[in-house]
């Protein structure tokens, strides 16, 4: 079975004088093409990731999830009533107001997409709606 | 031991021959392949990299037209913003009413003309975004390369290339703007000009600039091509289808220095390499590519470095750490808090990296350290090998989250057993005060308890229940309900803990082992930033590599990487105190030859003469012993230029023969010639060495002492406070055999251990013993007749074959046998030993004067056959200082005057 030689492959070799150049037109299409691909295709997943990144960072410095898996641990570890009372008194206050923290900021972050995809779009249609007013 | 940068093995080159389908390995051979039909590629253990001709052609003939429309681009972007600008801020101004005054602004601000322009200039903002953010948010970053098995090569060699389990990418692909630039501006007429590219990229490049100065030498094209004869000739200019190779070796130099692009260093080292002049260029400076590609390497770690704290970036991994409130869920530890220390906290507050060297170390701790019973760790390990080091380590990953669940959020909480007792003598009953701590750290949940030198724990007792400290934190250790992590040098563990059983049991053992000298590196460079702060200097990294080497080669006593540090803290203290700013290896040198009183400097001129003239100027002092004189000099002219075998002596020799012939003025000479001062010989006389007790003497016991009740010093501290000296052992055949065979071992590895355990090194010191043995039949053949001497000789040996075992005999350097004086040779030693006395009463400010027949009259009243020259000693003390001593007396010899030997004082 003959393998295809991927290091050597004499398939399009050439020489330098017989590579052509590419126009100034060329290279302003490829540059719309870059552009498209990376704010619609590549940006999008980068920013999807970095949302995951936000919630899991913000999830981790605000001991969310920590407070919810140990609710009911007395305060400090102390097995008294007072120790009880205590913990579950600060959870109860403090697990809302950094659960509104991380909602708020999944949610700006979301919005932030939703601005990046419509910003070029809108931009053109703003535009336009402008010059046909 | 020469370092090596662990840089081997990581990639392979490899080559492919078209025409006759060859596959071949590219072993220490870089040819630059101009054929179209031959191929070059790189592997490393799960990539591959190829590079073709039209991918390089495409580079050169578009980069530069892609790029300029780039620029244009970004400038007319920043052109058509700039309207958007001054729209935004009027409109800011309109909605504060600051423009009411200005219906004209105000009535262009509503027109379509401005909305179109805005909205343009909003386009261009996103046009620069994309131009600014696309680099930055995919980032184009080489894969790092492991290590690639023997056997995988092996099976390569065996049966060829299989390409198709590698990931194959494309070299140009990962090669940064600047290299493209330079490729196009550096091609002309189809042809590569490589020697403008290297003197361009020394001249003008930064980052090399950086590398050449941290190398601490200098490199400038005059001088190559003036000294070296480096020019177009050769290093020329190339077609581009030899750019394949030249970029398949420079990205071999940006993986080996895990770097993200292919950089302009990366094929200024490539090109560095590829020619035996260039090398050969570097190697005269001292350096070598591998101390380049470490600097690059180095350079590229502080970059990776300052990015591991952006957590938001999704690029970089991220580990949970348990977040503001993690400690609400576990327990005070208020009275442990009063003798201990946090040392999660502490390490947290410092960017320095610890454990480098001891990954296996690591993981093994963790794993321990995460079972659900018998927690509890030892560290066992020689002092300085980095056992603290080692739990810091473990502490930053606990920090970064990177640790198995069961240690997350924990805490490493260091017992200081001094503070322990003196916070004892406040709140009374130390027993008392261990429990309630214990209990707090059962009760935490997040503790770990890490005990230092945990043989302290045994001799130190309770003053009330006279328990020790170790047998009330028993229980605690028996039962884990925290895990405990002790650490314990090896004497100490045979001593405190293998007796005991329960102790034994209640630990899992991880021994600690010294640090390779490439790792001992690598702690090194993290340590430069500070030391170049604190000392107010620069440390280049030539003096980094001498440090290890050295401290590995001289510093017995201390092991890696704490015998490194210590030198370059040493070295860089010492250069501030004489205002030396850069520090080099010599200054490295000096450091170590003032620290051991060693000379492990350079040769300069003045000791390059003195070595030349070594062999002249003992032999003017010792008469008649050439052979002797000879061996003993290339000994040392091997060991002070580094020839020699650095782990055995300079040299070992035995000398036999009679009596007075200068077997041990020999060693005396020796020492003040070489080592610079006759008294600093160590002398040992083995005939106090003859029964089995007097090995402990031997070995250094603490035990022996003098009459006063002062403690002996013995031959282990003699060597270890003057190591680089003549150790004389005379008449080795009276020791006892059993010491006999500790010789063995400091013949063969220069080195002893002590009755304390420590090591003593024997490796810069040139070992002489002298033997009586075969003096009977040599003093027989010289009473009858000389003319015997020669079968005297080998009966001489034939004795000693017989008195000492094979083993011993085999392990000297040469055996020597002195030849008896002749009467002109006596003559010699009489001149010289008056020339001795002259010397001694110029002191007293009186000049001695002899004739040329005084020594000859000396040398045949005073010879005795077989007595060598002690005869000749005595005589001139009888009749010839004794007749200047009653001259003196008399008042006849005054300090200013002159005597002359006369012949009555000696007929």
């Amino acid at each position: 079975m003959e393998v295809k030689n991927t290091v050597s492959d004499s398939s399009g070799q050439q020489l330098l004088t017989e590579t052509k150049t590419d126009s100034y037109s060329a290279i302003f299409l490829y540059f719309i093409q870059d552009f498209l691909r990376w704010w619609y295709v590549r940006m999008p997943i980068w920013h999807l990731r970095k949302l995951a990144r936000i919630s899991v960072v913000v999830n981790d410095n605000l001991s969310l999830s920590l407070l919810v898996q140990n609710f009911f641990l007395p305060w400090h570890r102390d097995y008294s009533m007072m120790g009880y009372v205590f913990g579950l008194l600060i959870k109860i206050l403090y697990i809302p107001i950094a659960l509104i923290i991380y909602l708020t900021s999944i949610l700006v972050y979301t919005i932030i997409i939703l601005i990046w995809l419509l910003l070029p779009i809108g931009t053109l249609t703003f535009i336009f709606t402008s010059i046909l007013r | 031991m020469a370092l090596d940068f662990d840089m081997q093995e990581k990639t392979i080159c490899g080559y492919h021959k078209r025409n006759t389908n060859k596959f071949g390995i590219l072993e220490n051979k870089f040819p630059i392949f101009q054929d179209e039909n031959d191929s070059i590629f790189l592997l490393t253990r799960d990539h591959f990299f190829s590079i073709s001709t039209p991918q390089i052609t495409s580079v050169i003939k578009n980069y530069l037209r892609y790029k300029k429309f780039g620029d244009i681009k970004r400038i007319v972007a920043n052109i058509l913003v700039l309207p958007g600008v001054f729209i935004a801020l009027a409109s800011i101004l309109k909605y504060a009413d600051l423009l009411d005054q200005f219906e004209s602004i105000t009535e262009i601000l509503e027109s379509k003309l401005v909305n179109v322009l805005f909205g343009i200039s909003i386009f261009n903002v996103i046009i620069l975004w994309h131009d600014f953010y696309e680099e930055k948010s995919h980032p184009i970053q080489l894969p790092k390369a492991k290590k690639i098995q023997q056997k995988e090569i092996d099976e390569i060699k065996a049966t060829g290339f299989k390409f198709g389990r590698y990931g194959h990418l494309d070299t140009v692909s990962f090669a940064s703007e600047q290299t493209l630039e330079l490729l196009c501006n550096f091609t002309k007429d189809n042809q590569f000009q490589t020697y403008d590219l290297f003197k361009y990229l020394l001249k003008e490049d930064y980052d090399i600039q950086q590398i050449v100065r941290r190398s601490g030498i200098e490199m400038s094209v005059n001088e190559m091509e003036e000294k070296f004869k480096i020019g177009e000739d050769v290093i020329p200019d190339y077609p581009i289808t030899a750019l394949r190779s030249i970029l398949t070796y420079a990205i071999e130099e940006a993986i080996l220095t895990e770097s993200r692009q292919l950089e302009p260093q990366h094929i200024f080292l490539a090109i560095l390499r590829l020619y035996p002049q260039t090398l050969k260029y570097i190697q005269a400076k001292g350096i070598s590519i591998d101390i380049l590609r470490e600097i690059s390497l180095y350079n590229n770690s502080l970059i990776a470095k300052a990015q591991r704290t952006k957590h938001l970036d999704p690029n970089i991994p991220y580990f949970n750490k348990g977040g503001i409130a993690r400690r609400w869920i576990y327990g005070y530890t208020f009275i442990l808090g009063h003798f201990s220390k946090d040392l999660t906290e502490e390490v947290a507050n410092n960017r320095d990296i610890y454990g480098i060297g001891h990954d296996e170390e690591i993981e093994n701790l963790v794993s321990v350290l995460g079972k659900l019973s018998n927690k509890n760790a030892l560290l066992i390990g020689e002092a300085g090998v980095g056992k603290s080091s080692l739990i810091l380590g473990v502490a930053q990953r606990i920090n970064t989250g990177n640790v198995p669940i069961q240690l997350k959020d924990k805490r490493i909480v260091q017992l200081d057993i001094n503070g322990l007792i003196a916070h004892s003598l406040k709140m009374g009953n130390i027993e008392e005060l261990i429990m309630k701590a214990m209990q707090e750290l059962e009760n935490s949940g997040n503790a770990i308890l890490y005990i230092d030198e945990m043989q302290e724990l045994i001799p130190a007792k309770a003053e009330e229940s006279n328990h020790s400290l170790a047998g009330i934190l028993l229980p605690y250790i028996l039962n884990s309900k925290f895990p405990i992590i002790g650490t314990v040098n090896y004497s100490d563990y045979k001593k405190y803990f293998y007796s005991n059983e329960s102790l034994r049991q209640s630990f899992t053992n991880i021994e600690v082992k010294e640090v390779s000298t490439t790792d001992t590196l690598k702690i090194l460079e993290t340590k430069i930033a500070t030391l170049e702060k604190n000392f107010n200097c620069y440390i280049t990294f030539p003096a980094l590599v001498a440090s290890v080497e050295l401290a590995y080669r001289y510093i017995k006593e201390r092991k890696l990487p704490s015998s490194a540090v210590q030198t370059i803290e040493a070295t860089c203290s010492w250069a501030q105190s004489n205002n030396i700013q850069k520090i080099t290896a010599e200054h490295v040198s000096k450091a170590i030859s003032i620290q051991k009183n060693i000379n492990i400097t350079d040769i300069d001129q003045e000791e390059s003469n003195k070595l030349r003239k070594l062999e002249e100027n003992i032999r003017k002092k010792i008469i008649g012993q050439d052979e002797a004189v000879i061996a003993i000099t290339e000994s040392l002219r091997r060991a002070r230029t580094d020839i020699r075998n650095p782990e055995k002596p300079i040299g070992v020799f035995l000398f036999m023969g009679p009596t007075g012939v200068g077997k041990t003025y020999l060693a005396k000479v020796v020492g003040e010639e070489f080592f610079g001062n006759k008294s600093d010989i160590i002398r040992v006389d083995m005939s106090e060495y003859q029964d089995i007790d007097s090995v402990d003497k031997f070995l250094g016991t603490t035990e022996t002492g003098n009459v006063f009740g002062q403690t002996n010093i013995t031959l282990v501290d003699r060597v270890k406070s003057n190591p680089y000296t003549v150790v004389l052992f005379d008449e080795i055949e009276k020791a006892n055999p059993k010491i006999l065979n500790l010789f063995l071992q400091i013949f063969d590895e220069g080195r002893l251990t002590s009755a304390a355990g420590e090591t003593v090194d024997f490796t810069n010191t040139i070992i002489v013993c002298t033997s009586n043995i075969g003096s009977g039949i040599l003093l027989q053949a010289l009473e009858q007749d000389e003319a015997l001497w020669g079968e005297a000789k080998d009966r001489a040996m034939i004795e000693l074959r017989q008195s000492l075992s094979p083993e011993l005999l085999n392990r000297f350097d040469r055996v020597i046998v002195f030849s008896p004086l002749d009467i002109n040779q006596l003559r010699n030693v009489a001149e010289l030993l008056l020339t001795e006395l002259k010397e001694r009463m110029i002191d007293k400010g009186i000049n001695i004067k002899w004739t040329d027949q005084i020594p000859m009259l000396i040398a045949n009243k005073a010879n005795e056959p077989g007595m060598g020259a002690r005869p000749l000693k005595r005589y001139i003390q009888d009749k010839i200082e004794g007749q200047i001593a009653k001259e003196i007396i008399e008042g006849n010899l005054k300090s200013g005057s002159e005597i002359d030997i006369k012949e009555n004082w000696i007929i």
